[in-house]
Formats: C-alpha cells, sequence, structure tokens
C-alpha cells in the first residue's frame, strides 16, 4: 500500500470515492494526507459540493432528445439508395 | 433462424439504436452519424449474416464497434481540445499543485442552492467545454451512472484508465465553476 501520496494522487482518489469506489486503503492514505494537506481538504470539500450540484444536473438530463421522423425519413431513404 | 429485413431496420431499430447512443456520445448529430454508419456496414456485412443472433443484437453489436472507434477518433484528437494541467507532471514536485490553479475558497458555497436553475444550467455548461473524450466518460459514468466495469468494456479501456479521465475532468469542472459561479 502507498502510503505517502501526491496532492495529484490524493485528489485522484477522492474523485473515485464520490463514487463510492475508492477503496479502503485508497481512502485511508487519502484522509492522511488531507490530514496535512489544506489544499487537498479544500478541493475535497468543493468536490462534494460539485456532487451535490450534479445531482440536479442528471435528473433533469435523463429526458433525451429523439430521432425526428423527417431524420428517419432520410435515413430511410439512404438505406434504399444503397440496397 | 433469424432473417434479415434492411427495409424495416429504420423503423424498427432507429429509436432503440439512438436512445442507446445518445446515452454514451451525448451528441444528437453524432449519434444519428453513426447510426447511419451502423445500418451502412450492417448492409455490407448482410452476406455474412448467420442468423445465430436476432437482427436487433447483430445490429447492437456492430453499433458497439462504432461507438469504440468513434472513442479512439476523439481520444487521439491531440492540442487544444487538450484539459488543462492542474498538477506539476516531472521533477522533485511531481503531483503537486501548480501555483496558480490551486483551488480558491468559494465566497459563494455558503448559500449555494442546488435546485438554483442558473446554478445548473452553469454547471451544464462547464460539463459542455470539457473536450470530448473526458465528457463522454465523465457523462456516461456520472450522468447515465453506468458500472465502471460496463464502461470500460464499452469504450475498450481500462478502469485506472476511467478514473484518471474521471479525475482530469473533475478537477477542470471544478476551476470552471470556481471562475463562473461560485467566486462570482
Amino acid at each position: 500500500m502507498k502510503f505517502k501520496l501526491t496532492c495529484d494522487e490524493a485528489t485522484a482518489i477522492c474523485s473515485k470515492n464520490q463514487y463510492g469506489e475508492a477503496s479502503f486503503n485508497e481512502k485511508f492514505s487519502m484522509l492522511f494526507h488531507v490530514l496535512f494537506c489544506a489544499v487537498c481538504r479544500l478541493y475535497s470539500k468543493q468536490n462534494t459540493i460539485l456532487n451535490k450540484c450534479m445531482g440536479s444536473v442528471t435528473k433533469k438530463e435523463v429526458v433525451t432528445p429523439k430521432l425526428t421522423s423527417k431524420e428517419k425519413e432520410e435515413m430511410e431513404v439512404r438505406i434504399k439508395e444503397m440496397v | 433462424m433469424h432473417q434479415l429485413n434492411p427495409d424495416k431496420w429504420v423503423g424498427l431499430y432507429a429509436d432503440y439504436l439512438f436512445n442507446y447512443t445518445i446515452k454514451r456520445v451525448g451528441n444528437h448529430e453524432v449519434s444519428k452519424d453513426l447510426i447511419q454508419e451502423t445500418f451502412y456496414a450492417a448492409l455490407k456485412a448482410v452476406p455474412n449474416f448467420k442468423g445465430l443472433a436476432s437482427e436487433r443484437t447483430w445490429l447492437i453489436s456492430i453499433l458497439k464497434r462504432k461507438i469504440i472507434d468513434y472513442y479512439r477518433k476523439v481520444n487521439s484528437v491531440k492540442g487544444k481540445a487538450e484539459i488543462r494541467i492542474n498538477f506539476q507532471q516531472s521533477g522533485t514536485h511531481e503531483g503537486d499543485w501548480i501555483q496558480e490553479r490551486v483551488p480558491a475558497k468559494w465566497t459563494s458555497s455558503s448559500d449555494y442552492n442546488i435546485e438554483q436553475k442558473e446554478l445548473t444550467d452553469t454547471l451544464r455548461k462547464c460539463i459542455g467545454k470539457l473536450p470530448e473524450k473526458y465528457a463522454m466518460v465523465f457523462k456516461m459514468k456520472t450522468i447515465q451512472e453506468m458500472e465502471t466495469e460496463d464502461i470500460c468494456k464499452e469504450l475498450d479501456i481500462t478502469s485506472s484508465n476511467l478514473w484518471v479521465i474521471i479525475h482530469r475532468a473533475r478537477t477542470q469542472l471544478r476551476a470552471c465553476m470556481e471562475e463562473n459561479w461560485f467566486t462570482k
């Protein structure tokens, strides 16, 4: 297990942790880093805030735009041309 | 044995294929083109169709290949579309924050309201600014909430690959939100 992390590595684990997929060892090393690193501590806090904001984007974005009937007609024409 | 009816493809599968694609590439025009290409490739491959899979499964397998090709293409585009570097890339300080990229304290973070329409719009704009290779993986993971393993399989990348991309995307997003929202 890697004990001393760089800021790059610590913040990477922080992002992974936002999806609940950081391992126990990763979380431990990250917390240890954050204990002594104010910048990454701030980053970590902001990352969590961002995650909450993302939630509201997620719900609205689920409605996906559809192909229009005109676009489908064009596709059909192109396929017929090839056959 | 399954049969192929190219005349009916658009009517039967266009919506299904489009839904599948837009969730992964996030762009209407690109999705449409990928489906069109899938139909072309399928037409050419009609003589090789053995009838073992259903028409829909067969088309999806061709589409999946097209999506991987597309991802590889955007992934190989270097230059302007790159993300800003936030950490030292080499030397004794490798992995440290680059001075001018250090996160700032967010002035309005205490009274942010996640239901606020403007905040959501700003976030969406920031996501829109991500280079496509990052945006695709980020959206699949965060917005479509797909499993890591599935994304890796579908884009033919490793999980450490995926997490590096997510890390860079989120760091970029954070900086963008800081500039456009939280310190305004």
